[in-house]
């Protein structure tokens, strides 16, 4: 369902179900969100997990299916990303994806470390989005990551409470163009 | 138009045109975006003068404003990369023309001249006053160059820096 401006209701229309349904029902749906994941674990991104094409699952969707008009935005987000956490951290780098039905649309961040000196002395939260316009069918979307130094690089989450991160996250949601 | 607390409907209560277009149509109105940029190419910001900062994305569409609606902005890049070692990097707000405001301080504090590279994502509540406003990002460096990267995506390729602006439910 593609988003359609709100409509101006004039004196002595009638409220039909027509009108009620796409004018609140309708936009109510509009704005909750298709999707909402959490991991509680670190993923671990090994140093042989070094392209694209060799990039490892931090998040998995699930299908989801569009009309072909209805763009989204992806929003993932991490407490912390570790730079070297096994490891001096420099030159340590990392790179995420955003994965359509197992093929890369594009890279939706990048971490390079630089201070080096000890172990897991870098690491940063992430928030990074895409939106994006799917085709029409259904489709599953995955964040994945890829190593691009020495060292490995963990993306970190978990399961929240004193003295432990919150987990990471994938959310997608319509985009009110 | 700035956001009210939704009216309670009572028992008998006709729904006139004037409450349903304030109830229904304006809320979904206010929760549509003012504008969303994007930019897919990078920016090397190169300026080491506040005053006359590199812009980094904007301006946006000029929006005019009732003096009482409350927006955030917020920008974000992929992969901002701080070239120098020990270089800082400072991106600003700006109103029209006019900086309102430091968004962000970004320093390398590396041991040995290597870029430091992370992604950003800024956000600032701001309400403007009555009248046309655009928005853009700007930025200055202490010294060298700092990159913000931005692409059209794809395989191997990063997604465009953005800026968007959306009214806030205070």
């Amino acid at each position: 369902m593609t988003w359609v401006a709100p409509q101006t209701v004039v004196v002595g229309q009638l409220v039909t179900s027509a009108l009620w349904n796409q004018e609140v029902r309708n936009h109510a749906q509009y704005v909750e969100p298709l999707l909402y994941l959490e991991r509680q674990t670190s993923a671990q991104i090994p140093t042989t997990a070094n392209s694209e094409a060799a990039a490892v699952s931090v998040i998995s969707g699930t299908s989801l299916s569009f009309d072909g008009t209805t763009t989204i935005e992806v929003l993932f987000t991490a407490p912390q990303v570790s730079l070297g956490p096994v490891a001096n951290a420099t030159g340590s780098a990392v790179r995420i994806l955003l994965v359509e039905d197992g093929v890369s649309i594009g890279h939706m961040g990048r971490a390079v470390a630089t201070t080096g000196g000890s172990v897991g002395n870098e690491a940063y939260p992430f928030i990074v989005h895409r939106r994006h316009l799917p085709a029409a069918g259904a489709h599953i979307y995955d964040i994945q990551a890829y190593n691009e130094g020495a060292v490995r690089v963990d993306i970190d989450g978990g399961a929240g409470g004193s003295g432990v991160n919150f987990p990471s996250s994938l959310e997608i949601r319509r985009v009110l163009v | 138009m700035s956001w009210s607390a939704p009216a309670t409907a009572t028992v008998g209560q006709n729904v006139l045109a004037s409450f349903w277009n304030s109830e229904v149509r304006d809320r979904f109105l206010y929760l549509q975006p003012i504008s969303y940029t994007e930019k897919a190419s990078d920016t090397s910001v190169t300026s080491t003068v506040e005053a006359t900062p590199t812009t980094i994305i904007g301006p946006s569409p000029s929006f005019t404003y009732d003096g009482s609606t409350t927006i955030e902005v917020i920008f974000t890049t992929p992969a901002l990369v701080n070239v120098l070692n020990a270089g800082v990097m400072t991106a600003l707000l700006i109103e029209d023309s006019a900086s309102i405001g430091r968004f962000a301080r970004s320093v390398n504090a590396g041991v040995a001249a290597a870029a430091e590279t992370r992604p950003v994502r800024l956000r600032r509540r701001h309400t403007p006053s009555a009248g046309p406003h655009t928005y853009s990002i700007a930025g200055f460096v202490s010294a060298g160059t700092a990159i913000v990267r931005g692409g059209a995506g794809g395989s191997g390729t990063f997604f465009p820096t953005t800026l968007e602006i959306r009214r806030v439910l205070v």
